[in-house]
């Protein structure tokens, strides 16, 4: 154990200290920054918080019932004469203002006169204060729940209660699928290099003093958990930095997108469970990649190959969308290499049952298991064999696995 | 106990017998050569040594039994090819490989520094390994295979790359560890060095030894039935001497069967020749690698 710990912190500073993981791992919160940077800026070039005016021929804003005040929120400035706004649009103190005639009530009609057209923002909170005058007469929680509806209030339940859906997401309901693409992008980042690392071990000989160190149990298992690690801290500072990310969207905008980060407590255990031992068979299998093939450039190349079973579970999203319990999906989620992002699809937009979770983490606890053993044995049958190969029916022949080294 | 016993292991890949019952042991306290040419099987026979192969048949007995997880602690080796992390700094590379050999952190930095100054590699502790001269490179693996003091040091190819004056350091540096009491196998084409290092030699070739034994009696088996002899002045006809081979200033003698060296001698003498030198032939360990792997190639 000691030695596999020696191995783990090795495997871990060596990555976490090389250029290449900390631009990783900065290039996800200066990609935050950007989209929140330009989000601000082009919602800071929709806005305009100048006043608009009004000129009411109709005397239905005589006692006018202004609307609460909310994000884009502007003065609405009243006129007693078209001579007075104009006056004032002129000087730029105002957007623009409506005029309503004398019969406004009958016809609905209004006119707005401006120099440039008002954003949407004063355009939008004019008309919240027209709904508010024209619920006037009514009982004021009335005119309240009134002006607040619209389509977002309809809201999708599963029958258990446990999860909803609403018209319009949060990044709550979304995270599962957010946790799916982080997967895949700690797997593309992470995986190649664990490959990359093994590949290199082998070509430079590194392997023979390793192995005349420690075991190869402990050898792989050292590397295995060093790579755990080393994902554990991209994801965590991925986590940090996307936090403070929707603190300060949410400061800038106060959109209902970012309000709701809750997630249901099924949801964040299935994906724990099917996440972890999808990350050491992953790792595992890589390792055993780097060190079958017989270069570090081959590795590379191959190793791709291991994002598209990750892939296919998003392909097929409409299905999952669709049908989240047939049998494509289910079988997809118990497959073992498509099982995680499956999962976190299906999670997304349903309840997946608990027995399929269940046995999804247990296939992929097994296919762990299953991958650090392949990997034992395909280290020791390639680590020696330089500039060669070691094939498919070798690794799972019933040989000594001794007897795939190389000779001189 | 020999620290390492070899017995009539025998390793295939395929069809090819990379070693046919060799046997052979090892001493603590004493320096072995390993020789062959290439792909006669002594890196197989290293590695079977070291358990990463298992061997088809026979036994190895490393320090008193089979290989364990242990004992690697107690064994150093070098590889003939290098392997070191090349993209991380020298003390980094050979801290983590001792304490890998189950050295404390602070006890391996410790040493390193000792050992670093030792080669002269302290000035480049912070540089990156693949930034070093090969032969620095080189005396850093050396560092890494003696660095928590094994009991067993297996070093193939030692000298490569090192210049005179590091071929020197790392000579005394094996003589010392011998003296201390560690047992040194060393594989190596560079004869010279064998004859001046190692005290039993075991050679093998197509897999199979072909010497085995004390380095003086080897030499002394395979000497021919001749003298060399250097003289004041020509040297007078002599009878049992059936050719005769001039090197600068020095006659080699070849005797026919039947005739003694001191017959030669006495001859010599009676003749009145001042002699200057006068002993048996004894041929180099060049010469008898050659003739004993050329004998075996025919």
């Amino acid at each position: 154990m000691f030695k596999l710990r020696l191995i783990a912190v090795h495997e871990y500073k060596r990555h976490v200290l090389r250029k290449r993981f900390i631009w990783a791992l900065l290039s996800v919160p200066a990609m935050l920054a950007l989209m929140v940077g330009i989000t601000a800026l082009a919602v800071r070039m929709e806005r305009d918080y100048r006043p608009v005016g009004y000129v009411d021929h109709s005397g239905m804003l005589a006692n006018p019932v202004m609307p609460p005040e909310g994000e884009g929120a502007v003065e609405i400035r009243a006129f007693p004469g078209e001579a007075e706004a104009q006056k004032a649009l002129q000087a730029g103190e105002i957007q623009g203002y409506y005029v309503l005639p004398a019969d406004y009530v009958q016809t609905n009609k209004v006119e707005l006169v401006y120099l440039k057209p008002p954003k949407s923002n004063a355009t939008s909170h004019f008309w919240d204060f027209m709904q508010m005058n024209w619920l006037a007469n009514q009982p004021p929680e009335l005119a309240r729940r009134v002006a607040a509806m619209s389509d977002d209030d309809i809201v999708v339940q599963t029958p258990d209660g446990r999860r909803e859906f609403a018209a319009e997401p949060t990044l709550g309901d979304l995270l599962p699928v957010i946790a799916a693409v982080a997967f895949m992008m700690l797997l593309g980042f992470s995986g190649g290099y664990l490959v990359q690392v093994v590949s290199e071990e082998k070509e430079n000989r590194t392997m023979e003093m390793l192995i005349t160190s420690a075991s190869a149990g402990e050898f792989i298992g050292g590397k295995v958990v060093g790579l755990v690690c080393v994902i554990l801290t991209q994801a965590l500072a991925w986590l940090a930095f996307a936090g403070v990310a929707i603190a300060v969207a949410q400061r800038l905008f106060q959109t209902p997108f970012l309000e709701t980060v809750r997630v249901d407590a099924g949801v964040a255990l299935t994906i724990l469970a099917v996440f972890a031992p999808a990350f050491v068979m992953y790792s595992a299998l890589m390792t055993a990649l780097g060190a079958t093939v017989a270069e570090p450039q081959e590795a590379q190349q191959i190793a791709g190959l291991f994002i598209l079973p990750n892939v296919v579970p998003l392909w097929m999203m409409m299905t999952f969308i669709q049908n989240p319990n047939g049998p494509v999906a289910v079988a997809l989620s118990l497959f073992p290499l498509t099982s995680p992002i499956s999962l976190a699809i299906r999670a997304t937009f349903g309840i997946v049952p608990a027995w399929q979770a269940a046995v999804a983490a247990a296939l992929l606890v097994l296919s762990a298991w299953g991958a650090v053993w392949l990997a034992g044995r395909a280290f020791r049958l390639g680590m020696l064999r330089y500039g060669k190969r070691v094939g498919l029916a070798e690794l799972f022949a019933r040989t000594k696995p001794a007897a795939g080294g190389n000779y001189a | 106990m020999h620290t390492v016993e070899v017995s009539h292991i025998s390793k295939a890949f395929g069809k090819t017998q990379a070693v046919a019952d060799v046997s052979f042991h090892v001493e603590r306290g004493e320096i072995f050569g390993l020789l062959g040419p290439n792909g006669a099987g002594k890196t197989t026979t290293i590695r079977i040594m070291l358990d990463i192969f298992k061997p088809d048949a026979g036994e190895v007995a490393v320090l008193g039994g089979p290989m364990t997880e242990e004992k690697k602690n107690r064994i150093g080796y070098m590889p003939e090819e290098r392997g070191l992390y090349q993209d991380i700094t020298l003390e980094r590379c050979l801290t983590y490989l001792a304490t890998l050999k189950g050295l404390p952190p602070a006890e391996a930095h410790r040493r390193l520094g000792q050992w670093l100054e030792r080669f002269d590699l302290a000035a480049h502790r912070a540089k990156k390994v693949k930034e070093l001269s090969k032969g620095m490179q080189q005396k850093a693996q050396i560092i890494a295979a003696v660095i928590h003091e094994p009991e067993l040091l297996i070093v193939d190819e030692p000298f490569t790359a090192l210049d005179p004056v590091n071929t020197q350091m790392v000579k005394d540096l094996m003589r010392e560890l011998r003296d201390r009491g560690t047992a040194i196998i060393m594989s190596t084409h560079q004869m010279h060095q064998v004859e001046e290092l190692c005290d039993r030699i075991l050679l093998i070739n197509r897999g199979r030894d072909v010497l085995y034994g004390n380095l003086d009696d080897v030499r002394r088996q395979h000497s021919g039935h001749a003298v060399v002899v250097r003289a004041v002045g020509d040297l007078p006809p002599l009878e049992g001497v059936v050719s005769a081979s001039r090197h600068n200033s020095e006659v080699r003698l070849n005797l026919a069967d039947g005739v003694t060296p001191q017959d030669v001698l006495k001859a010599l003498v009676q003749a009145g020749c001042a002699l200057e030198k006068f002993e048996i032939a004894v041929p180099s360990l060049d010469e008898i690698f050659i003739r004993v792997v050329g004998k075996g190639g025919e």
